[in-house]
């Protein structure tokens, strides 16, 4: 068998990759596997996410081209990779898909960039806030409960301020 | 620190190999995949496009961008040759791909500590490496760099996603977060598939040094963090960090283990490793990798004395072929190769 990523050495290593209960293999020569040391990349995925998507059968996102960078869905599924922020709207419907099946949830809990405003980790605090003082409530700690009331209402009222 | 040293010496600070448990463990990385919202991602962009993200990059870090984290150089990979991209490689300063491209540049703090790559696969690459376990300070770090350029930049970022990249698999955080490790006794006793099969169970990735899950390759293994949204970062850190620490323990258990089963066993495999590093006129790097860990072992086990632990990360780097082409001034052929790693690998083991 031929390496699949360069297609001209013999394949020596195979790799399997099981994420999320789905199992790929990749066959690769010395060279590739050894040029793809410290990095993710050789690690084809731009094949394995053809194989997610059931292209065809999104009629809704078939033929689209991003109206921002111009990336049209042909290349989308040869590359595997998005051209710029606007993709993830132009591919939302398929996004969701892939990203169910190649993450372990689909919302993201992490970090907010300064340049995203102060708006969103406000309302990201509130989430969290709601939560603590309904699992507060809960289990009738009411102190804690009354402390996060107080925290929300200030919240609320920054954000209408602004 | 400037481009000369970086290219011809291997002094990165995670080599020193100082950090916490690195009896086992070698280093420990954090990246951070970054982009803009106002560009075409790096795949789609087209060549003048990609110019204007290096320049204003450029512009930003002449302007004191980076003034935070000391003296830091500019390079752009279009100024380097062969040789100088792939020792930056070796160095695991920038990416196989960075150096292949052609393309793109790489910001450098004075140790070696953090590395930015620009137009990679995303804009921006920020990098943390560290010697050790050091998740926390190693995530600590990219997120004080992320910090920076995100004041004088505008991120692709959306509030349901996070950080968006290239590549669906890197959405969210961004984050890969990975630790190195060296398992020569659970490697030794059998013991590798089942700890490695387990590890892949509880949502971690792992590769062997470069890639493939072979035993020849020094059992170098790394772990990262196989999904990036969802969880927040430190959660991400939290859970990988307490699976390197039961690896940790296992490792150091089953060392143990053959010291008290075998150690007449153990000492011969070391010293012959030690008997053929000290002597050999030609050696593959392949070969080499399985030696140098077997002598690490000893020298961790205190069976060898009077050698730094730290001549495995050093020799893991020194007799990569870019490195030894950029110390030898040359182009080798892969006989050459093999004298002069023979060569540098004596000059090392023979120094005590």
């Amino acid at each position: 068998m031929l390496c699949q990523n360069c297609g001209e050495r013999e394949a020596r290593i195979s790799i399997t990759q099981i994420i999320n209960n789905q199992k790929t293999e990749i066959h690769l020569c010395h060279q590739c596997a050894q040029q793809s040391g410290h990095t993710d990349s050789v690690f084809a995925l731009h094949k394995m996410l053809a194989g997610l998507v059931d292209w065809s059968s999104d009629a809704v996102s078939r033929g689209k081209t991003c109206p921002k960078c111009g990336l049209t869905e042909v290349e989308l599924r040869k590359r595997g990779k998005f051209g710029c922020e606007q993709c993830y709207a132009t591919w939302a419907p398929m996004i969701k898909t892939i990203l169910s099946r190649v993450q372990s949830r689909t919302v993201h809990t992490g970090k907010v960039p300064h340049s995203a405003g102060q708006q969103v980790k406000v309302q990201r605090e509130l989430e969290t806030l709601r939560r603590q003082l309904e699992e507060a409530v809960q289990e009738e700690r009411f102190e804690d409960a009354a402390r996060f009331r107080d925290r929300i209402r200030e919240l609320q009222a920054e954000l209408k301020g602004e | 620190m400037s481009l000369d040293n970086f290219l011809n010496k291997s002094i990165s600070r995670w080599m020193e190999g100082d950090g916490p448990h690195s009896s086992v463990v070698i280093s420990t990385r954090v990246r951070l995949a970054r982009n803009f919202g106002d560009f075409a991602f790096p795949g789609q962009a087209g060549a003048q496009e990609l110019e204007k993200v290096e320049q204003q990059v450029r512009r930003w870090w002449n302007q004191g961008g980076l003034k935070a984290l000391g003296k830091t150089s500019s390079i752009s990979m279009r100024e380097l040759d062969e040789n100088q991209r792939q020792a930056l490689v070796d160095q695991h300063l920038v990416s196989p791909n960075l150096a292949r491209q052609g393309y793109g540049m790489v910001l450098l703090d004075k140790d070696g500590s953090v590395s930015i790559m620009v137009n990679e696969e995303d804009h921006l690459r920020i990098q943390t490496l560290f010697s050790g376990l050091q998740l926390a300070e190693a995530w600590d770090l990219a997120s004080r760099v992320d910090d920076l350029f995100d004041s004088g930049f505008r991120y692709a970022w959306s509030p349901e996603l996070g950080y968006l990249t290239s590549c669906p698999t890197n959405v969210g955080t961004g984050m890969r977060a990975s630790v190195m490790l060296h398992l020569p006794g659970l490697a030794w006793a059998g013991q590798l598939p089942i700890v490695l099969g387990t590890i892949s169970k509880v949502g971690m990735v792992v590769r062997g040094l470069y890639g493939e899950g072979s035993e020849s390759q020094g059992n170098i293994y790394q772990i990262s963090n196989q999904t990036t949204l969802g969880q927040s970062e430190e959660e991400i850190i939290e859970a990988l960090n307490r699976v390197a620490l039961q690896v940790i323990r296992q490792e150091l258990d089953t060392r143990q283990k053959l010291l008290e089963r075998d150690g007449v066993a153990l000492a011969d495999r070391i010293w012959r490793a030690y008997g053929i590093l000290a002597n050999a006129r030609v050696i593959t790097s392949g070969e080499a990798l399985e030696l140098l860990s077997s002598l690490r072992l000893g020298i961790d086990l205190n069976i060898i004395k009077g050698l730094s632990p730290r001549i495995l990360q050093e020799l893991l780097v020194m007799t990569r072929p870019g490195y030894l082409q950029q110390v030898f001034g040359r182009k080798l052929s892969p006989r050459e190769r093999d004298e002069k790693r023979a060569e540098l690998i004596r000059e090392l083991v023979n120094k005590k």
